[in-house]
Formats: structure tokens, C-alpha cells, sequence
């Protein structure tokens, strides 16, 4: 057997367990996609066609998810992204940079169970701390997940609070790797503190930025456990994210597996192309491994 | 009383399932179930300490006979009322002597015994039955050490899905599980096992003390029963109840104020209108002397608790006099949302009226789009609110919390009573939703599985168990017979087990079709939108009565 033969022969486990948990759960849920299939009503009962995909962009449910999910993906990820560059640009360097550098990744470590808990309890509009907080500044209570203006707010500050220190050890490594070569140089040269910023330390981590904020519009835009565990897509259906309303239907109260499924590959195909145009306009096929 | 038993049995249209009411319906009125209040408690409060169920093996042969002991402390409580000038002043003068009763109540025991093959058998079953079921297989393993019962507790809302997704795909993980009485038409749809059929099939694995028409006959059609066939037993029954504060309710301090600011009263609401009244007056907003911050605790979340809360306040005006001629009987695969043809009906003044009541409600709650069933809990527990609309388990976690655990003293605090209601005709109609649990079995398992489960379903849902579960795991008795008992009534509240007593036979339902869950996913928010005003009322109902109809239109009732 020759060794290229028998590489193949080594990967081909790995290519069928691939075949078997992903392709063929894909192929499947693209096939109940075109059918009515309702766990609750007995199965599967027929074939519809693309009935289930029209019915995602009539349905006013599926609509609303769409501009929240916008929403929680542009704010959050413009917001993540000026906050960890801040953080990052503020502690390098500075004394205790790695009790500082600690603590702003504690959010991320947590459980999203746990935290979503906490924030659960910060919220309570009657006994959490974060109305008891504002009540100093005159601000009556909050209905944090029961009122439409807040509950997205809430939604988006504990998604900035748990995923901001990702971004930050990002964008912190990339800042402790910038050879100190340039910065001297540039100092003799006479650059001040905001030019050595703008023009050396941001411009090196560049790319890096670009990863960041590919890496959480992908994550944001499946956002999905921090609306289960505290607003539970709530009040109405105002936090409704796109991946929430899938399993509502396919999961929780719909059971309807077509719909979800359809609504599933609506979102496959939103991400793909989202991230398409992502990567051209950030212009980090260099990084992924293309052009 | 019988005849007013006989009356909402008569609201009841469904044609198999009416035929099994009017069989109970003959057995409930012989039985007198529900005068067990007047029987047991005269105007005074009787503690109980311990319902010690004692060396209970039912089914084994060689078990000695069984008993139940109580022992209870008494206290007697005289109430004399008297008329001082024109008022009519209530003295309650207490503890005229406490002393310690100890009742033995024998136990028939079973002797009763079918072989069984060797078999491993999972229960599915929700948290609140768990504790129970978990108990029940511990004793169940010891008369049947041949067979193995595993209970996997999950979340409700991971709980229906698994129970859906294992019978459509066949793999027959689950042997038994909890079956959440509306969801009974698509468990049965996907594959539940009839219990006809297998007592058919297996008469040897029949118990001959299984008296099905023992089991409480509204739930055993409603969540059980499926076109006019048995696919489960009631684990329990359950419905939502009114807990107040009984200490702020009876303090003469806070009734004078009460009376003084609106000219009545103070009394547990028994109207809508009268609790919105009486709600206001404990939000500290509107009355800075209140006890309280806030008169109630209501939840309208997004969730599954909206489907069914809205009902306490749909219900009594659809089983009103004048609902049920405008709307017909009820038919209980539609519930109360519908018409008895299947026609959602609440898009017109009724319904907004219903919705208006609790409307009116809202300002006196701390937080009802927040909050949820834990959030209400944690509110009424905190001393936060005056009432609090719930469930019947969360009276222990009150009792904790307001009394220490001392269940004594959980009396005088806490109080119960039924949901209120709205006065038609000049009759008041009170009718809190229902809910309940029974247990079902997988058709889809090898026979040796199936027949242990049976026997285990049967166990686990039998006279003497289920004393148990209310004595042990404070879940009501499905079992008529049990309501009978004196003892159960000391366990943990008489109030509370009065007030169940006095609204089983007073319910509002949702309905069990299969489109049910379909229903929840359109109608949860919808409602939300409704409620807090973010839709405009009639065209709001309007959009959820049309939603609604295209799923129940889907539905061939097995009655016609």
C-alpha cells in the first residue's frame, strides 16, 4: 500500500463519523424543511414544498427576531469592540497589568448558566441590586425583562459584560506582540501617546480587529442562551433572536419541526453570507487561509 | 352542594368522556368527597405535626397489615361574633386547650403480587413529580427486585419534546412518563400506550384493588382519558389557588384602615373587582400605611404560564350563566377558549372584559411582565405582596419563608382560598385553571417493559401511594377515597386542602388538542401584547382568535 493510500485509509473514520453527525444531519433537516412536520401532531404529515420558507418571511414573529437579532449584532459587536480595544490599549504596560488582565477575563469563564442566573438576579426589578443601584440616582425601578425599551438593554449589557474580555485578550495579545522596536523609533521620532496608537499599535493588530469582529457577528448572530435564560425572548416577542425563535418552534412550544427546520437553513444561509461579505470587506482572506 | 356538583358536571359536552363523568359523577355525589371540610373542621384551626406513614409494602404477600398515624396537636378556636352599635365586631378567642391526638387509620393491604419478567424500566417525569416518583420506585424495587426503575427528572419545557421526539422516532428510551394533562392529545398521537389495550392483552397484571373509578373522575377524563379511551392514571391533580396574608387580612388595625378608606370590609376577594380593590389598598403607592409594597403578585411572562393564567380570568365569564348560553357547554378537547363547536370565542367584549380585570390589576404587582412562577413566589415569600394567584406546592416554600417552617404558624400567616371570580346572574363563578399530572406509558418497548411499567404506573398511582404522595411530597390525592380521609386534611393545611376540595369540581381548562403547543407558541407573546397594552385590545384578540382558529379548525374531534 502506498503511504498516500494509505493516509486516505487513516482519515477515512474521521470523514465518515463527519458524513454521519454533520452531512446527514444537514441533508435531513433540509429534507423536513419541505414538509409539514409536527411532533405534536403525529409526525410527519406532508409534503408542502417551500410553503415552510414563505412562511418565515410572513410570519411577523420571524420578521421581529430578524431586526432584533440586527440590532444585538451591529450594537454589540461595535460596542465590544471600541470597549476590549480601550481596555487593551489602557493595561498594557500599566502596573498590575496581570491582576488587571485577570479579572476582565472572569466574565468569560463563567458558565452562561450561571451567569445568566446572576444577571437574572441583578435584574429583578423588586430585589436586584441594579434597580437598588439606580434608585440612588432618583431612577424609579425597572421592569428590566418585562418592559420593551429595557429588555433589549439588558440583553446587550450582559452580552457586552461576558464577551468583551474575549475581545480584549485578543487584542491584548496583539499589543504585547508589537516589537518594541517601533514604538522607540517612533518615540525618538518625537509621536505622541495617540499617534503611536493610531498610527503603529492599531494599524499592527489590524488584523486581528478583523478576526474579533467576524468571530463575534458569527456568534452574535446565533445568539441564543443568554435571551433563554433571562428574558426568555420576552416581554412579547421584543428579544426574540432568530436561533430563540427556532426553538421555540422546533423545541418548546411549536414542536414543529418543518418550520424550524426551514427556518434553521434560512439562518445556515444568512450566516454564510453574512460572513462572505464580512471577510471581503475586512479583507481577511489572508488570515483565513485564502487569497 | 350534590346539586351544584351535578350542575358543572353538566357543563361537560365531550360525548365518551361525558359518559365516564356521569358514571363518576354518580360515585363523587354517593361519596360525599367534598363535604369532608364540614366533617372534619368547625370554625377552628387544627395543627397537625406528622403523617407518619408507616411499613407500607403494598402488593407484597407476606406485608403485615398497614396503618397511617397521625398525630396532631389540637388547638380549639372558638369565634363568637357580636354586634357593638351598629357594627358587627369578630372576636377570635383561641386556645381554649392543645392537646396531642394520635388516630390510627388501617391501610387494606394489597395482596396482590403478578410475576414479572426481569426488565429496566426509565420514568420520565417532571420536577414536581420526581421527589415522589423517585420514592415510589425505591418501594416499588423492593416488592419487584427483578425490575429496575431508573426516574429521570427534566424541565417541563425539555420535558414535552422528549416525550414527543422518543415516541414519533419509535426508540422506546422512555418506559413511563408524566403526561401534563393538555398535552395529552399529542402524546396520544404519537404513540402513547392505551391502557384498555394492555389490561386487554395482560389481565393477570391487572390489580384487582385497582378501582379506576376511585381516581377523581374531572381529572381522570380530562387528563387521562382520551377519546373514550385510558392512556394514563392521575399521578395528581392540581389547580391555582389565592394565598393572602391571613395575619394582615385578620389584624384589626389594618381592617379599621381598610374600612375607614372604603367604606367595606376587609375581606379575602371573592370578585375580580373586589381584589382589584383590595389590592390596591396593600400597594404602599396608594396607601403609604400598607403592610405591604405591593397588593399582588402576578406573572404574564412570555412563557407556558401565560396559556394557562389567562384562564383564571377567562374562565369564570365562559362558564358564567351567560357564557355558557352565548357560548355552549364546554367541550374539554377545546377547554375554555372555545365554543363547544371549537370556535375561539374571546374576540369580543367577554374577552375584553377579562382582560380589562387584569389590566386593573396590573399596577398593584410588582413586576407581572418580569416575573415568572419563581419571581411570584419569591415576592409573596419576601412579604412583598399581600396575595399572590398560585399553584398548590409552592405552600411550603411560603411556609418557610413566612412561618420558619413551622407549619403551625404557616396557618395563621398564610392563607388560601379559591381563585376569585365574577358575579353573572347574580351567582359568583370561580373558576381557577387546572392542571395536573398522569402517568403514561411508551408503545413502543419490548412486553416484559411494558408490563412492569403498568405495574409500576399502577403502584405508583394506588390508594395507598397516593396518600403518600400528599403526606410526604404535599401532592394532592387523585384518589377520591383519599379525600375522605381525615388524616389527609391535617397534613399540611385545612385550608388548603378545603379549598381544593371546594374548586375541583369549579375548573377552567385549556384545551388538549394536539395543536395545543402551537397555540402556546402564537398566543404567549400575543397575550403579553395584549395585556400590557402594545396592541390595541379588540384588534389584538381579533389577531389571536383568528390565529388560533386556523390551528383548532385542524383538529377532528373523535366525538364527531
Amino acid at each position: 500500500m502506498s503511504g498516500l493510500k494509505a493516509k486516505y485509509y487513516f482519515i477515512l473514520p474521521i470523514i465518515f463519523f463527519y458524513l454521519f453527525v454533520t452531512i446527514y444531519p444537514f441533508l435531513y433537516m433540509l429534507y423536513i424543511s419541505f414538509f409539514d412536520y409536527n411532533l405534536a401532531r403525529g409526525g410527519i404529515q406532508r409534503f408542502v414544498g417551500i410553503m415552510n420558507y414563505l412562511q418565515a418571511f410572513y410570519d411577523p414573529v420571524a420578521r421581529g427576531s430578524i431586526s432584533f437579532t440586527a440590532f444585538i449584532t451591529v450594537t454589540g459587536v461595535i460596542v465590544e469592540t471600541l470597549l476590549a480595544l480601550i481596555l487593551a490599549l489602557l493595561v498594557v504596560g500599566i502596573k498590575g497589568e496581570s491582576l488587571l488582565r485577570l479579572s476582565f477575563l472572569i466574565p468569560m469563564t463563567i458558565p452562561m448558566a450561571v451567569s445568566g442566573m446572576i444577571w437574572r438576579m441583578l435584574y429583578n426589578t423588586t430585589y436586584g441590586p441594579v434597580n437598588y443601584f439606580l434608585s440612588f440616582f432618583g431612577i424609579k425601578r425597572i421592569s428590566w425583562m418585562g418592559d420593551p425599551i429595557y429588555a433589549p438593554i439588558a440583553i446587550l449589557i450582559m452580552d457586552i459584560w461576558q464577551w468583551t474580555p474575549f475581545l480584549f485578550l485578543l487584542f491584548y495579545a496583539g499589543l504585547k506582540n508589537i516589537p518594541q522596536v517601533y514604538l522607540e523609533a517612533a518615540m525618538i521620532d518625537g509621536a505622541s501617546g495617540w499617534q503611536l496608537t493610531k498610527s503603529i499599535r492599531i494599524p499592527m493588530i489590524k488584523d486581528l480587529l478583523m478576526i474579533g469582529v467576524l468571530l463575534r457577528s458569527i456568534d452574535l448572530l446565533k445568539l441564543f442562551d443568554s435571551i433563554y435564560m433571562i428574558t426568555g425572548g420576552g416581554p412579547g416577542t421584543t428579544t426574540y433572536t432568530f436561533s430563540y425563535l427556532i426553538y421555540q418552534v422546533g423545541f418548546i412550544t411549536g414542536i414543529n419541526l418543518g418550520y424550524a427546520s426551514a427556518l434553521s437553513v434560512i439562518l445556515l444561509l444568512v450566516i454564510i453570507l453574512l460572513t462572505t461579505l464580512l471577510i471581503r470587506a475586512l479583507k481577511v482572506e489572508r488570515l483565513l487561509g485564502g487569497g | 352542594m350534590e346539586s351544584e356538583k351535578k350542575k358543572n358536571i353538566g357543563n361537560y359536552s365531550s360525548s365518551d368522556e361525558r359518559a365516564i363523568f356521569d358514571k363518576f359523577d354518580k360515585k363523587v355525589t354517593r361519596r360525599k368527597a367534598l363535604s369532608v371540610a364540614a366533617k372534619v373542621g368547625i370554625a377552628g384551626a387544627i395543627g397537625v405535626i406528622v403523617g407518619v406513614v408507616g411499613g407500607y409494602f403494598a402488593g407484597s404477600a407476606v406485608a403485615p397489615p398497614k396503618t397511617i398515624t397521625v398525630t396532631q396537636t389540637q388547638r380549639l378556636t372558638e369565634t363568637v361574633t357580636s354586634t357593638v352599635g351598629a357594627a358587627t365586631v369578630t372576636v377570635t378567642e383561641r386556645v381554649t386547650e392543645t392537646r396531642i391526638v394520635t388516630a390510627t387509620t388501617p391501610i387494606t393491604p394489597t395482596v396482590w403480587k403478578p410475576k414479572l419478567e426481569p426488565a429496566e424500566i426509565t420514568v420520565l417525569s417532571s420536577p414536581d413529580c420526581a421527589d415522589y416518583l423517585k420514592y415510589a420506585a425505591e418501594e416499588f424495587m423492593k416488592i419487584y427486585p427483578q425490575i429496575r426503575v431508573e426516574v429521570v427528572p427534566l424541565s417541563w419545557e425539555a420535558l414535552y419534546p422528549k416525550i414527543l421526539s422518543d415516541l414519533q422516532s419509535r426508540t422506546g428510551v422512555y418506559d413511563v412518563f408524566t403526561i401534563d394533562v393538555m398535552t395529552l392529545g399529542s402524546v396520544v398521537e404519537a404513540g402513547a400506550a392505551c391502557f384498555d389495550d394492555i389490561m386487554k392483552e395482560h389481565p393477570d397484571i391487572v390489580d384487582p384493588n385497582l378501582d379506576i373509578a376511585d381516581f377523581e373522575p374531572m381529572y381522570f377524563g380530562y387528563g387521562s382519558v382520551w377519546a373514550g379511551k385510558v392512556y394514563g392514571f392521575p399521578v395528581y391533580p392540581n389547580h391555582m389557588f389565592l394565598f393572602y396574608r391571613k395575619d394582615y387580612f385578620e389584624d384589626p388595625k389594618i381592617r379599621d384602615q381598610f374600612k375607614a378608606k372604603t367604606g367595606k370590609p376587609l375581606k379575602v376577594p371573592e370578585t375580580w373587582e373586589e381584589c382589584i380593590e383590595v389590592a390596591r389598598f396593600f400597594t404602599r403607592d396608594y396607601n403609604p400605611d400598607s403592610p405591604t409594597e405591593f397588593g399582588i403578585a402576578l406573572m404574564f411572562p412570555t412563557t407556558h404560564t401565560m396559556m394557562y393564567n389567562v384562564l383564571n380570568w377567562l374562565g369564570p365569564i365562559r362558564q358564567s350563566p351567560t357564557g355558557l348560553s352565548k357560548y355552549g357547554k364546554l367541550d374539554l378537547y377545546y377547554g375554555d377558549y372555545c365554543t363547544a363547536d371549537g370556535k375561539v370565542w374571546f374576540a369580543n367584549e367577554d374577552g375584553a372584559r377579562a382582560v380589562k380585570l387584569i389590566q386593573d390589576l396590573l399596577p398593584y404587582a410588582p413586576d407581572p411582565f418580569g416575573s415568572d412562577y419563581g419571581e411570584t413566589v419569591a415576592q409573596f415569600s419576601a412579604g412583598t405582596t399581600a396575595m399572590c394567584p398560585q399553584w398548590s406546592v409552592p405552600y411550603g416554600d411560603f411556609a418557610k419563608a413566612l412561618a420558619g417552617g413551622d407549619l403551625m404558624k404557616a396557618r395563621e400567616i398564610i392563607g388560601v382560598e379559591m381563585m376569585p371570580g365574577i358575579i353573572d346572574q347574580g351567582q359568583l363563578v370561580r373558576k381557577p385553571v387546572s392542571g395536573g399530572w398522569a402517568l403514561g406509558i411508551n408503545n413502543f418497548i419490548s412486553d416484559a417493559e411494558k408490563r412492569a411499567a403498568f405495574v409500576f404506573a399502577e403502584f405508583a398511582t394506588s390508594k395507598e401511594m397516593d396518600l403518600i404522595h400528599w403526606t410526604k411530597f404535599v401532592m394532592p390525592p387523585a384518589r377520591m377515597s383519599n379525600w375522605e380521609r381525615p388524616e389527609a386534611r391535617e397534613v399540611l393545611s385545612p385550608a388548603l386542602f378545603d379549598t381544593y376540595a371546594k374548586s375541583m369540581r369549579s375548573l377552567s381548562y385549556r384545551p388538549r388538542i394536539p395543536q395545543e403547543p402551537e397555540m402556546e407558541r402564537i398566543g404567549n407573546p400575543l397575550w403579553q401584547d395584549i395585556i400590557a397594552g402594545r396592541k390595541p385590545l379588540m384588534d389584538g384578540l381579533k389577531e389571536l382568535a383568528n390565529e388560533w382558529q386556523k390551528l383548532v379548525d385542524q383538529f377532528k374531534h373523535p366525538g364527531r
